[in-house]
């Protein structure tokens, strides 16, 4: 049974990730056994320029022609600039084969400059793995404070019910019990489990919450907490293959081809 | 053989913890083939009166002796701290943990040193948590920050007979720490994948100062043993991690 990890990451000119390469990414997934990365290059910090995030995103698109079909693609932008945006989703997508699209904190998600972002990639079939976080230290928020939350995103997904929005780390995005009772009702959201908390019960409350079928594996580079929580997690085995990759083989087989 | 040096049992209570008594880490312990646990009482970190919680521990593990063994939780700036670790020792307790950030006091405050150093003159290892839980997400109420490693080496060095154990090290291997060669490391939060922290510890320490933990039942076991299953390393320096580090500070044997 295949697992896709559906949220993780390569470096890029902007961040190094420490010396990361696609090819020791591609041999810890393999002792993982993790079949497919989806990854994406975000520039974290402050507000990056068309020319930036087409870079950052030829840089992935690198790392995606030379592992074929093991490492995916999700583009990323800053919505902020439109036209330049919406181009850049549809070159990527369209002609580098792209599988989603990946947005960071540079704008809360419920902004309306996210909508037609997404009414994008509701036209190419494609997910929005949305950087997500409830931070309630203050030192952490004050870090990120356009950070989207599970209620920002609970919104924009009532606002575009055909698109699928993934909401990032489970496991990274500070207080994961407040996000779950915030996300119980809005079924186009689904959740990735990424990220190097591992609180036991996470994974088991997440499915009790928005069931197995809105739960995607995910690593965010935390790789042995990753797999570690899904396989550890006391669920049935029928839920553990929907999260492991069912269900991202079942979002990546919406794109229009 | 694997010896747990991370769990817990008890209440905690920012959060509903699917195994709280023993019988239930037991489960947790056999599905993973952990053989023994070092455990200490979750509820002495926030009891005003740490003791209490250690003898409720007592009496949780008092059937399964073979399996657990007792820390003590013990609070230097609340009065009788002297005869709680005697009637521990006495008990059997092999070892002492500490709470600076929740009980508000620093490691090198005076009555601290004078407790690190009796528990060390009675052969106990002093562990000591970077933290119990990921500070993004803390509970309104729960007020705990990380701990400083420089706190942790100045404690190293002013009492150089005490065995420091850190729990949930992290970022370590930069650290002046890693010179003090009577702190040992907790593997539970240590990548070894991707140049994780584990490998380059085994690589700049070795592994005699590295000691498996899980952080059960705050944490899944099983991302901490996959760390140390997947280390690039020989296997006798897993199995240091795995057991026989901890066999020796538990004083096992
Ligand atoms: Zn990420």
């Amino acid at each position: 049974m295949s697992r896709i990890d559906c949220h993780s990451h390569v470096a890029s000119r902007f961040w190094d990730a420490g010396g990361l390469t696609p090819e020791s990414l591609v041999n810890a997934a393999d002792k993982l056994g993790i079949d497919v990365l989806c990854c994406s290059t975000p520039i974290v910090r402050g507000m990056p320029t068309p020319e930036e995030f087409a870079a950052s995103n030829e840089d992935l698109l690198k790392a995606m022609e030379e592992y074929p079909g093991k490492i995916l693609g999700y583009c990323f932008v800053n919505p902020g600039y439109q036209t330049e945006s919406l181009a850049e989703i549809e070159r990527r997508v369209a002609e580098d084969g792209m599988v989603g699209i990946k947005l960071y904190n540079q704008y809360k998600c419920s902004d309306p400059v996210v909508y037609p972002i997404v009414r994008k990639a509701i036209e190419l079939g494609v997910p929005i793995l949305q950087h997500a976080g409830y931070l309630t230290d203050p030192e952490e928020a004050a870090l990120q404070p356009n950070i989207s939350n599970a209620r920002d995103i609970a919104f924009l997904a009532s606002m575009f019910p055909e698109a699928a929005i993934i909401e990032a780390h489970l496991g990274g995005g500070g207080d994961w019990e407040w996000a779950l009772k915030n996300l119980r009702n809005a079924r186009n959201v689904y959740m990735d489990t990424s990220g190097s908390v591992v609180d036991a019960g996470m994974v088991e409350k997440a499915v009790r919450y928005l069931g197995a079928e809105r739960l995607l594996f995910g690593t965010d580079l935390s790789m042995e907490e990753g797999v570690g929580k899904v396989l550890d997690a006391c669920i049935s085995e029928g839920d553990r293959q929907l999260i492991f990759g069912e269900n991202m083989k079942k979002i990546l087989g919406r794109r229009a081809r | 053989m694997i010896i747990d040096f991370n769990a817990y049992l008890g209440q905690w209570p920012f959060r509903r913890l699917p195994a709280r008594t023993a019988d239930e880490v037991l489960a947790i312990m056999d599905r993973h083939g952990i053989t023994m646990s070092a455990v200490s009482s979750l509820s002495s970190v926030l009891y005003a009166d740490p003791q209490d919680g250690n003898l409720e521990l007592m009496e949780e593990i008092e059937k399964e002796r073979k399996r657990f063994v007792p820390l003590a939780v013990l609070n230097p700036k609340y009065p009788g701290w002297e005869s709680d670790l005697d009637e521990c020792v006495s008990h059997g307790f092999r070892g002492i943990r500490l709470y600076p950030q929740s009980h508000d006091y620093a490691l090198t405050d005076e009555e601290c040193l004078k407790l690190v150093s009796r528990a060390s003159e009675a052969g106990l290892s002093v562990s000591v948590p970077v933290r119990l839980r990921d500070g993004r997400g803390r509970h309104w109420m729960d007020r705990a920050r990380d701990l400083k490693l420089s706190e942790v080496e100045q404690l190293a060095r002013r009492v150089p007979g005490a065995k420091i154990v850190l729990l949930e090290s992290r970022d370590v291997s930069s650290s002046p720490i890693v010179e003090c060669q009577n702190v040992y490391f907790e593997t539970s939060s240590m990548p070894s994948l991707l140049g994780g922290e584990l490998a380059k510890l085994l690589r700049s320490v070795g592994a005699s100062r590295l000691v498996f933990g899980s952080g059960t039942p705050l944490k899944y076991a099983l991302p901490a043993i996959l760390k140390v299953k997947l280390l690039d390393g020989p296997e006798e320096a897993k199995e240091k991690i795995l057991w026989s580090n901890a066999s020796r500070l538990l004083g096992l044997g």
